[in-house]
């Protein structure tokens, strides 16, 4: 019975959070729209289904508050009543308690524990004060009945109730105590369940999800370890089972995948509301559009990338977009926009969050790098605008104070570049002076299996993701040339930097002198387009990512490890993350 | 307590079997370019990558170990690797057989590697703590 209870009060919490976030964003529909009928409607269908299922778990305030507005909204419905400013407020308000319960139901539903004291027992007040006193050592107390105040006074027979954390343990330790008698659970009883029609999904453990996930990973990389021991052996038969096997190991994959997969509204549902208060706050217009919230995405990726756009939006609201007397000076529409774009290109999801606020001068970031010391004298006149931008990432090199006078924007640019790192994602920056800016993140669908090319350095093997190459060729040798002191080589009338994939490795190459073609990967990345001269080509293979294990898992250079092959580990290239090495080494020096 | 005895250079070490997650033989391990020194590189240990440390350059030997041992360790809660030359016994001693680190090999390793000396009969064996190693 108890643990019944418990699984339908995380139902009924999950399924409210859902339905609070289908609240939001229908009020934001509403504003852009008042009154209409189909909006008010499935707000009160809402407001009902929640106030039903409070009910039955006897959650009274929650109950009270859907009832409440579940009423008002039938006045509007029947009686064309106009929904004003206060009944928006108050659903916004109601949203807000509703929520803050939820949290309270998730961290206090602890049952009363009914201590019954031996018969014979002296001192009866005395005894419950000491075993209150234990439970305290090793729990949070959240009530205890009789009040311990009227314990203290003596007010009390051989029972009382005390509703604790970690409660199972608690009951074994009390019941071990000498002068106790008995000790039970208690718990509000279920009055009745709500039954609702078909089937149409089941809630899944995510960790049983990962878990799964890591399997058919396996099972996908042994797969094409026996693809390459049929090559080597070969054996009709032996062929066609595999086909098949292949197959099948594919469609498990995929369905794997999908079973992860989480719709963005999840998170782009909040940032109506959030821009709608921030700029209240601020005292400033500023309105949202959000395109591509139907897209699906790994939910461990949903996780990670929320906080960074939150920061981002942030940034657009009270850095980016000016105040509207200082717009409407600038011939702008005093309302400013803010722009969250989501969508697929090829095996990625690109998001971009755009506002046509004040931009960023890029003159001030160049000044700024330059007190810092990270660009030297004669580096000021022959930096690009783009490389002058990246600074913006560095860790530590826009700070609060500074920025909202120097460039506007930026503020901790560094932290949400971190998380979506961590993600093997990347991110771009894009901003004009008054007519504003755009990040782009770009990052992997799914964070687990990705696509990888393999490129070789001596003997050993790296892979680099798919995702940051954009051609594979072998280049003869006297398209290089020194430019400025930095190797040059020329693609198709494009000039691109050349890096020595062995130099960045501080490792010595392969490569004979006299080989007139060298392996050649075009990467790019993060506003920028580079060669990347290897020792040789592995081809393609799809990777399960691993994390690095302890302790090299905070070196520079890795998001991860693959294993191939006949078995060995692989180390996968953050190349982003390479780059910033050399950057800082180039400084260094 | 017991104490698993390995060498390193033809001197005599141990660490607490308590430590110890298995000894495996390989020299297959993929270096890991840009990590510390001391760190070998990662071997794949049933489809999970392992750190494997070197542990002469670790705690300051001249060389590498070139043999296939490899004493898997339980340190700060992950699985580490732990290269040496040679594996020896398990000796069973009590705790208080310890001692203290004499002066005469200190300077020689970092003082706060060694958990103590053991003394059994002529030899003396360097108990390393493999918690303080990174």
């Amino acid at each position: 019975m108890e643990e019944e209870r418990e699984e339908y009060i995380k139902l009924f919490e999950e399924e409210t959070r859902e339905y609070l976030n289908q609240l939001e964003s229908l009020m934001i529909d509403l504003e852009k729209e008042p009154g209409s009928e189909s909006i008010i409607s499935e707000i009160y269908r809402i407001f009902h289904t929640i106030k039903g299922m409070a009910a039955s778990l006897d959650y009274k305030e929650i109950e009270a508050i859907s009832h409440d507005l579940e009423e008002k909204l039938e006045e509007v419905k029947e009686y064309g009543e106009k929904l004003g400013r206060k009944i928006i407020d108050r659903i916004f308000s109601s949203i807000d308690k509703i929520e803050n319960l939820l949290d309270k139901i998730r961290n206090k539903e602890s049952p009363f524990l009914k201590i019954t004291l031996k018969d014979d027992v002296k001192l009866s007040a005395a005894r419950a004060a000491v075993i209150i006193k234990r439970i305290e050592t090793m729990s949070e107390i959240e009530e205890i009945k009789p009040t311990f105040e009227e314990i203290k006074s003596g007010n009390i027979k051989r029972t009382f109730r005390v509703r604790c954390s970690n409660y199972k343990k608690i009951k074994d330790l009390v019941d071990s105590m000498e002068e106790v008698e008995e000790v039970s659970i208690e718990r509000k009883e279920i009055k009745s369940r709500t039954l609702r029609g078909g089937i149409e999904g089941i809630r899944v453990n995510v960790e049983l999800l990962d878990h799964l996930q890591n399997l058919v990973g396996e099972l996908a990389v042994s797969s094409s370890r026996l693809s390459t021991i049929l090559k080597k052996f070969g054996g009709e038969k032996f062929r066609r089972v595999l086909e098949v096997h292949n197959r099948t190991v594919k469609e498990l994959q995929e369905i794997v995948s999908k079973m992860r997969l989480v719709s963005l509204s999840l998170i782009f549902n909040k940032f109506s509301r959030y821009v709608r208060d921030l700029s209240r706050e601020l005292g400033k217009k500023v309105t949202i559009d959000i395109f591509g919230s139907d897209i699906e995405v790994d939910r461990s990726l949903l996780e990670s990338i929320s906080d960074p756009l939150i920061h981002l939006i942030r940034n657009a609201v009270s850095h980016g977009i000016e105040s509207p007397r200082e717009r409407k000076k600038l011939n702008k529409s005093t309302t400013g926009k803010v722009t969250v774009s989501a969508k697929r290109v090829k095996g990625d999801i690109v998001i971009e969050v755009s506002d046509d606020g004040i931009g960023i001068d890029e003159k001030e970031v160049l000044l700024t790098a330059f007190k810092k010391g990270l660009v030297r004298d004669e580096e000021l006149e022959s930096l690009s605008k783009k490389e002058i931008l990246r600074f913006l990432f560095i860790p530590g090199f826009t700070t609060r104070g500074e920025v909202s006078k120097v460039s506007g924007r930026g503020v901790g640019l560094d932290v949400v570049k971190e998380a979506v790192r961590s993600v093997g994602g990347s991110v771009e920056l894009e901003t004009e002076k008054n007519k504003g800016t755009t990040v782009t993140i770009k990052m992997p669908l799914s964070m687990a299996i990705i696509k990888v090319y393999l490129v070789g350095l001596k003997k050993q093997l790296f892979a680099i993701p798919m995702r940051f190459v954009d051609e594979t060729l072998m280049i003869p040798k006297d398209s290089l040339s020194y430019l400025m002191g930095r190797e040059m080589m020329l693609l198709r009338k494009e000039v691109l930097p050349v890096y020595r994939f062995s130099n960045i490795m501080e490792e010595n190459s392969y490569q004979e002198e006299n080989h007139s073609f060298l392996p050649c990967v075009v990467v790019e990345m993060e506003n920028e387009r580079f060669a990347l001269i290897v020792d040789s080509f592995r081809g393609s293979a799809d990777a399960v990512v691993k994390p690095l294990p302890f302790p090299i898992n905070n070196i520079n250079g890795y998001t991860g490890i693959t294993i191939i092959g006949k078995g060995e580990p692989c180390l996968i290239l953050d190349l982003p993350g390479l780059k910033y090495r050399r950057r800082y080494e180039n400084t260094g020096s | 307590m017991e104490i698993l005895s390995f060498t390193l250079s033809d001197k005599l070490f141990g660490i607490m079997v308590e430590n110890v997650k298995e000894i495996v033989e390989t020299s297959l391990t993929t270096p890991v370019p840009l990590a510390p020194k001391y760190v070998e590189g990662v071997m794949n240990l049933r489809g999970d990558p392992v750190a494997i440390i070197d542990l002469k350059q670790k705690i300051g030997f001249e060389g590498k170990s070139s043999s296939n041992y490899i004493i898997l360790c339980s340190i700060k809660g992950s699985v580490v690797g732990l290269r040496v030359d040679d594996i020896q016994d398990i000796h069973e001693i009590p705790e208080e057989t310890l001692k203290d680190v004499p002066t005469s090999i200190e300077g020689e390793i970092e003082s706060k590697y060694i958990k103590g000396i053991l003394q059994i009969g002529e030899d003396e064996y360097i108990v390393i703590d493999v918690d303080e190693l990174i």
